[in-house]
């Protein structure tokens, strides 16, 4: 049976030794089986070993499925310089491409070609999948069977994420029911019946003006901004 | 970063102040700033990605709002852009002249009494377009913020200790694709040689041919490239072959590994 601190030091050994983030699964399955540290016991270990690289040049973080050790951001600089590392970059293009297969997945090219409103090069999927950011998650049942796209964790792991859900929110889209009313339109929503809707449309600016900058306190809007960001959440998930 | 057209995005309220922005009549003169230097215009028209992005430009640089988009003159100036871009023989990608097809479309709507019933066609012409704008303009900043994250390669680096292994497992290298082209001939070489043995073809299906490269694969193990070509199925067996195993690297689910250059070629399943 081996005692706390050696198992302690032989998880900090196999993720000092690891090119590749070791998930629980993995560090649990290099002990015999009679050593081999409990799940909570491990992840007590992890923490312990995170609290006690805090504040160094390496840290101990977990990314996708596993953890893996990573020098802290702000020596990057100083490490590129040592090993002349010229970071690649990536157009806009692309990154809007692989933004949208995150927030959506699964999507077809032609879904990101409807946001984008230009068509996807095969240059960008080529290198997004090459990258195995991206990979196909079947087919949508529709015809033609377009192919879906989704990320993986080779993607989690590149942009230091420990889940799709980490990426922040996308910013806010105003609600229908709030363009609509600034564009002094009518939408076929019944639900409520405030005069703000059924106003002549006359002067747009003026209108638009005012709503923005008065506290909507007086219209019983049914749908939130909260909502909006709700559901793109979901869409995440 | 680079410098990126409609950067210079103020907030929408505070122009509302000014008489410029009122949507129609109080609207004195457009800022006649359509002149650029022509070769950094050359520059500035090729970073636009695509046409939302050249309208949430034009937009953002009067500081119109959104939601209240002058159709007629943001339609006039698209049009000089696109024009622009036609002149100085930029790759004018056919979505362009789909929006401004739009635009005209909409343009041309708007001139149209609006009816008085609460029908479908009552909407605004405007909101698709809007929506569009939005959606589009989400994704761009969530592109921002994603390429603003740390990342591997250029913010973090993996911090590991190489333990040295007197027996390494093969390294993955890039197989050139003159490699595999080399192989494809040495297979096809050998298939003409015993042309005269060929029967009657079978028709070979890559999409068939794909999911038996990827049963053989399928245990983790580096296979020989050479095993997929089969001489005795001809050309056209080695060309299924030689499609199949580059439409699955494509995929990202197969990966060709070569330790030297000229050494055999090895396929493996990219799972790990």
């Amino acid at each position: 049976m081996k005692n706390k601190l050696e198992i302690s030091n032989t998880v900090e050994a196999a993720l000092f030794s690891a090119e590749e983030p070791l998930s629980i699964k993995d560090l649990r399955g290099m002990f015999k089986p009679e050593d081999a540290p409990t799940t909570d016991e491990l992840n007590a270990i992890l923490d312990q070993l995170t609290s006690d690289y805090h504040g160094r040049g390496i840290e101990l973080v977990s990314v996708a499925n596993g953890y893996r050790f990573q020098t802290q951001v702000q020596y990057a600089t100083a490490l590129r310089r040592l090993r002349e590392l010229r970071p690649p970059r990536y157009s806009r293009a692309l990154l809007e491409t692989l933004a949208i297969i995150a927030y959506r997945q699964p999507v077809t090219r032609g879904d990101v070609e409807e946001i984008r409103g230009v068509a996807v090069s095969t240059d960008i999927m080529r290198v997004l999948l090459e990258r195995g950011w991206v990979r196909q998650r079947g087919e949508r049942e529709v015809p033609g069977r377009p192919v879906l796209y989704g990320t993986t964790t080779d993607f989690l792991e590149y942009f230091n994420l420990k889940s799709i859900q980490q990426l922040p929110e996308l910013a806010d889209q105003r609600d229908l029911a709030e363009i609509a009313r600034d564009l002094n339109i009518l939408l076929p929503e019944p639900r409520h019946s405030s005069s703000e809707e059924s106003e002549p449309a006359e002067s747009d600016a003026e209108d638009s003006t005012d709503s923005d900058e008065s506290p909507v306190t007086d219209i019983d809007r049914p749908i939130k901004s909260d909502t909006s960001t709700q559901s793109a959440a979901d869409r995440i998930g | 970063m680079t410098e990126q057209p409609g950067q210079s995005t103020a907030d929408p309220k505070q122009s509302e102040r000014s008489p410029v922005l009122v949507a129609g009549e109080a609207l004195q003169s457009w800022p006649e700033d359509l002149y650029i230097p022509p070769d950094a215009l050359e520059v500035i028209l090729d970073a636009f990605q695509g046409p939302l992005d050249l309208l949430l430009y034009l937009i953002r640089k009067q500081n119109i709002d959104i939601l209240d988009i002058p159709v007629a003159e943001i339609t006039r100036q698209y049009m000089e852009y696109v024009e622009l871009m036609r002149r100085l023989h930029l790759d004018l990608a056919a979505e362009y002249l789909v929006m401004a097809a739009m635009l005209a479309e909409i343009k041309s709507r708007m001139l149209l009494p609006r009816p008085e019933v609460e029908d479908e066609d009552g909407e605004d012409p405007r909101a698709v377009l809007v929506r569009r704008l939005q959606e589009y303009e989400r994704f761009r900043s969530a592109a921002e913020q994603l390429d603003s994250r740390p990342r591997l390669e250029r913010d973090l680096y993996i911090a590991y200790a190489r333990i040295d292994d007197p027996d390494p497992p093969k390294i993955e290298s890039l197989v050139d694709l003159d490699d595999l082209v080399e192989a494809m001939k040495a297979a096809m070489l050998s298939a003409h040689r015993r042309k005269h043995l060929q029967l009657v073809p079978e028709t070979l299906s890559v999409r068939d041919r794909m999911g038996r490269i990827m049963e053989r694969v399928r245990s983790g193990e580096y296979v020989d490239l050479k095993e997929f070509f089969d001489p005795d199925e001809g050309r056209m067996g080695l060309v299924v072959s030689f499609i199949a195993v580059l439409e699955l690297v494509r995929d990202g689910v197969l990966i060709i590994i070569q330790n030297d250059p000229g050494a055999p070629i090895h396929v493996k399943s990219k799972d790990r």
